[in-house]
């Protein structure tokens, strides 16, 4: 039988019937169990993250654009993390789950404030407050 | 109910939540770096005390802002102490990956391999957050608390906002760092950013110091 690196069972294995190997399919990718939800989630976070940074760099002062992109990581991160907590779809331990989602969104909303600095970008926020 | 999404609240949330997330970030990393080779019931533990610890030494610390900001070469000491975290991290990290492929090659049948190596525990894993959040609580207080020093409404709801996600940040992180070890690989990184970034800022505020020094004498 036939594991992948992760541990998973291929799609397709050989059956050696009287000296002569024949191609067998294990599981099919239309199999009801794939789900391919949080890769979909994942590509959209991925894709409107991209254009937020995109148009922030493009509209905003610069001081601003990592703290806004931190801030709609992690909105995004609490997002996803409801949806995970309302989904009954159990999710297998060796593929994507949105719980990695929302761990990855996580992560990239800490780096992007950490790399910002809060000192030049509290007085631009003030600023555009008082507006 | 409509004023509470006003341009100004949401400007003063953001604002918030952006220094909340300096606040707790690099903790939430460290912890849920430390947390990630636990069995479940143990990262549990290690999570709590993490936050416990971050959140009583960033009071303490607080409260003797204007004591420690007299102590020349506390932020680099601070630095240094990160960076031999890190340090610890990257070993145990790489430790774990020789036991994996180990473990593989084990399976695939060369009985010649050495055995596998031993468990993170708890205790190594608790020592490892309490050191970390000594420095980070350190950093954290003497800069951002620094920086917000003319909003301490923003401060002390920041707490408490603080103590929330860091716990719920460091969670996150340690399962997603359980399941995709090389993130952890990415981690590291970031903490090793925070700590060379403390030990810059340390040195600047060392260095007239030892200049007068080395010019006096």
């Amino acid at each position: 039988m036939a594991f992948n690196r992760s541990g998973v069972r291929d799609r397709c294995a050989l059956l050696a019937t009287d000296g002569k190997t024949v191609p067998i399919e294990l599981t099919s990718s239309k199999s009801p169990t794939r789900w391919d939800g949080p890769k979909f989630t994942l590509a959209i976070a991925l894709i409107l993250g991209i254009l937020l940074f995109g148009s922030s760099m493009w509209f905003l002062p610069h001081p601003i654009v990592l703290p806004v992109l931190s801030v709609a990581a992690i909105c995004g991160a609490i997002i996803v993390a409801l949806i995970a907590w309302l989904s009954t779809r159990r999710e297998t331990a060796v593929d994507l789950s949105y719980w990695d989602v929302v761990g990855a969104m996580t992560m990239i909303g800490i780096c992007a404030a950490l790399l910002s600095d809060p000192e030049q970008a509290i007085p631009l926020l003030e600023q555009r407050q008082n507006k | 109910m409509l004023e509470l999404f006003t341009a100004q609240a949401l400007t003063a949330l953001a604002q918030v939540i952006m220094i909340d997330l300096v606040l707790a970030g690099d903790n939430a990393i460290v912890i849920g770096l430390a947390a990630a080779g636990l069995p479940k019931d143990q990262r549990r533990k290690a999570i709590l005390i993490g936050i416990g610890a971050a959140t009583v030494l960033r009071i303490v610390f607080a409260a003797a802002t204007t004591q420690l900001l007299q102590i020349v070469g506390l932020l680099l000491a601070g630095g240094i102490l990160l960076l031999w975290v890190c340090w610890k991290m990257w070993r145990e990290l790489r430790d774990q990956q020789h036991a994996a492929e180990e473990a593989a090659n084990r399976a695939l049948g060369a009985d010649d391999a050495p055995e596998e190596a031993p468990r993170k525990t708890l205790a190594q894993a608790t020592w490892q957050i309490i050191v970390a959040d000594v420095s980070m609580s350190l950093d954290n207080v003497l800069a951002v608390a620094g920086a917000a020093r003319d909003h301490p409404y923003i401060l002390m709801f920041g707490l408490v906002l603080s103590i929330a996600l860091m716990g719920i940040a460091a969670s996150f992180i340690a399962q997603l760092l359980q399941k995709h070890r090389w993130i952890a690989y990415v981690g590291l990184v970031i903490i090793l950013y925070v700590a060379g970034e403390m030990i810059y800022r340390g040195t600047k505020e060392v260095w007239p110091a030892v200049a007068a020094m080395s010019g006096g004498g």
